[in-house]
């Protein structure tokens, strides 16, 4: 068991780490995102700007730059939000913060809620998660194969968000099996799970 | 048994779909566990092609790929921030003590902030957390009843549900498949028949339990005149600001609801930062609950595209259209029994599950039976409001329940308080339903379609099975057009033949519409820089 609960610790400092670069992404995604909307209708003027004023040659670099790549701004802008969504879903279900309907739950002991855990867990989140990554890893490789780019001018690859899908899914894979772990030490031994059931922040 | 199966796949999924939420395991997997077991079942019995799971990766992408949802990390983050950037006690005690010396004073002052900070984020917890922290202890100090003060905080607080930039509204725009702006502009009017109800049931009070809301004593009231003034615009200044920034640049047209939302952030943080609220903790706090409710909700709707591509492909749409369609009253008893329903069900479900799982099963209904979807996704957003309210889950209470101190407040009168509020926005509801102008009113009116003029550009048919193009209602002319993309959709009356043309005769499972729109294609407004940009090195300089 020692080994075991072992292994799902290291699964959760893995995913926490992961769940880190989550947290980071939707702060540049809404900095990205505000700086898209106001480069693009801010950009008239600063085009305007940089004529009227031949040292701003820096800017004019910077509008033409856009200007070529401004697809792949608006792309990346979804990009970090699936990954935010793909990468913070492990650390989220190791804090225990994916919502339940919590009728039952809510109201039934500590080892019972352990029990639901342990059987949902097994029957519910590992059926689907190696589903999804057997479906979607295929897609991934096609995209890989065929170096599929944006059919948007300028834009981005598209095999980076293709991978986060079975990625994503086969984190939340690995927590499941950490969580697995735990209801296990939590039924057989003295072992308590840290994390109790609150109410969902919405 | 294997025959009543096939024949009986879509109650029985639904009774799965029930078993798999009640038992209380995180929704999202619940639901998709059932969805794909019903989905082996449902190769097998060969209701379902195959290669569904196909399509499964597909509508996977279209979540993670649909730019309106950006919105959800956005209005969060924005929400975060301003819970505790200083805003809503400048606001607070600027209205408190302008309002103060009226009977009923405080109670005003708290709906007028719950309005003006709901007009700029688009999260409930932020109103409701900020103005309790404030509002609460002065309240209760000067002697209004703790039912009262309790209620009209959360009440107020879930003001932000409905009004314009909400976040509930983006999401049901989203799953109704119409523009985030016309949801915002079908809002503006039911907002402020909420806010004149909330007014009025003050004002009730205050001649009939005059005791329940005294007016401030003068001693209470230390701003008078310019330092009073000062007061209320520090308040309402940055809030006009955020509030042009994040709505009116939807309204002008300028920004879409998602950059809107960021824009709201980054306008936040400066607000924070000139208050000197702004530290790492509170920002990466934020941004770590923003993190962890995107998560959940994009799994939420992963979880719920799943089950309904399945519960599509053994016809569930059809069994809901029957049992809907068959209920007694027409479009009025239609929108009746939604309403309860979705009230009850908001006692269990969370706002988005109710958005991701059970909106799409009753929405091609409504459609079906000629209700103006707009007016349809506002209703609803209104109802749900319902549920941050109603004891003993409500979210508002729940919030209200942590910032409150116990030995002051008893969780019964945080309950009981909330009761008048859910029958007012309950009357609300039955003002939108039986006065539906309330909602189109603030709509841009339909162009006058004149046939000479009418240019049929043929949109591509094959990726989206033609749900794009309906055919005009029977025997109404031309004067009701026909509906193209790109106009805006016009009230049909007559049977809508549209529903029936497309159904596909196999069960093949089908692509709920308003999907397919993120799937790859270019998009207009993205091309729009471009073209400027580039043209400029040619452009001779001066």
């Amino acid at each position: 068991m020692q080994a075991l609960l072992g292994f799902s610790h290291a699964i959760d400092v893995f995913n926490r780490w992961i769940s880190r670069v989550a947290v980071w992404l939707v702060l540049l995604a809404a900095l990205l995102s505000a700086g898209n909307a106001f480069f693009r209708y801010g950009i008239v003027e600063l085009i305007d700007l940089a004529r009227k004023h031949d040292q701003l040659g820096a800017l004019q670099a910077i509008i033409d730059g856009y200007g070529r790549n401004s697809n792949s701004f608006l792309e990346a802008q979804w990009y970090m939000f699936a990954f935010t969504a793909l990468f913070g879903a492990a650390y989220t279900l190791k804090v225990n913060e994916h919502v339940r309907v919590d009728l039952l739950y809510g109201g039934v002991s500590e080892r019972t809620r352990t029990w639901i855990d342990l059987f949902g867990g097994i029957f519910c989140l590992l059926p689907f998660c190696v589903v999804m990554v057997y479906v979607t890893w295929p897609w991934f490789v096609e995209s890989w194969r065929i170096n599929e780019m944006s059919t948007n001018a300028g834009g981005l690859p598209r095999w980076p968000v293709k991978l986060i899908l079975p990625v994503g899914f086969g984190l939340v894979l690995l927590q499941g099996i950490s969580e697995i772990i735990k209801c296990v030490a939590a039924l057989t031994t003295d072992y308590v799970r840290e994390h109790a059931y609150e109410k969902p922040l919405q | 048994m294997i025959e009543f199966v096939t024949h009986n796949m879509a109650p029985l999924m639904f009774a799965g779909l029930v078993f798999g939420m009640i038992i209380g395991y995180p929704a999202a997997f619940s639901i998709a566990a059932v969805g794909l077991i019903f989905g082996f079942v449902g190769v097998e019995l060969g209701l379902i092609r195959p290669d569904f799971l196909g399509n499964l990766t597909f509508q996977m992408y279209a979540v993670i790929s649909n730019d309106l949802l950006l919105a959800i990390p956005f209005f969060t983050l924005m929400g975060t921030i301003l819970e505790r950037c200083g805003l809503a006690e400048d606001l607070l005690e600027g209205f408190g003590q302008l309002f103060g010396g009226l009977r009923g004073g405080l109670s005003y002052a708290v709906i007028i902030v719950g309005a003006v900070l709901g007009a700029i984020t688009g999260t409930v917890a932020a109103s409701v957390i900020a103005m309790g922290l404030i509002s609460l202890p002065v309240m209760l100090k000067y002697g209004y009843s703790k039912r009262h003060a309790t209620g009209v905080i959360a009440a107020s607080g879930t003001i932000t549900q409905l009004v314009p930039p909400s976040l509930v509204l983006v999401v049901l725009a989203d799953q109704l498949g119409r523009s985030v702006g016309d949801m915002y502009k079908g809002a503006i009017g039911p907002s402020l028949i909420q806010i004149a109800l909330f007014m009025g049931w003050v004002a009730i009070l205050s001649v009939l339990r005059p005791q329940d809301v005294p007016a401030l004593p003068p001693e209470a009231r230390t701003l008078r005149g310019w330092p009073l003034f000062w007061k209320c615009t520090k308040g309402m200044v940055p809030s006009l600001i955020l509030i042009f920034l994040v709505l009116g640049t939807i309204f002008m047209g300028l920004a879409t609801p998602t950059e809107a939302g960021a824009m709201g952030v980054v306008g936040a943080l400066v607000l924070a930062a000139i208050n000197r609220r702004l530290t790492w903790q509170l920002l990466w706090q934020g941004m770590e609950t923003t993190m962890k409710i995107t998560a959940f909700v994009v799994f939420i709707l992963l979880g719920a595209r799943t089950f309904s591509l399945v519960f599509q492909g053994v016809g569930g749409k059809e069994w809901i259209e029957g049992l809907l369609t068959a209920l007694p009253g027409g479009v009025t008893g239609f929108l009746i029994f939604v309403n309860v329903f979705v009230f009850i069900l908001a006692f269990f479900l969370d706002f988005f599950e109710i958005a991701f799982i059970i909106i799409p099963l009753l929405a091609p209904v409504a459609e079906k039976l000629g209700i103006d979807l707009i007016w349809f996704g506002v209703l609803l957003g209104a109802n749900m409001q319902t549920s941050f309210m109603h004891p003993p889950f409500g979210f508002a209470l729940f919030y209200l329940r942590g910032i409150a101190p116990r030995s002051q407040v008893p969780s019964s009168d945080i309950y009981w308080g909330a009761i008048p509020w859910v029958v007012l926005q309950l009357m609300l509801c039955a003002i939108l339903i039986f006065w539906p102008t309330s909602v189109t009113y603030f709509l841009d009116k339909p162009p006058v379609v004149d046939p000479k003029n009418i240019e049929i550009q043929i949109p591509s048919f094959g990726k989206d099975g033609g749900v794009g193009f309906q055919l005009p209602p029977l025997g109404s002319g031309f004067g009701q057009g026909p509906s193209l993309p790109g106009f805006p959709t016009l009230p049909t009356t007559g049977p809508d033949l549209s529903g029936a043309a497309t159904k596909a005769p196999d069960a093949k499972p089908s692509e709920p519409s308003s999907q397919t729109q993120t799937q790859d294609s270019p998009k207009v407004e993205e091309a729009k820089p471009e073209p400027k940009a580039e043209a400029k090195p040619d452009e001779p300089k001066q």
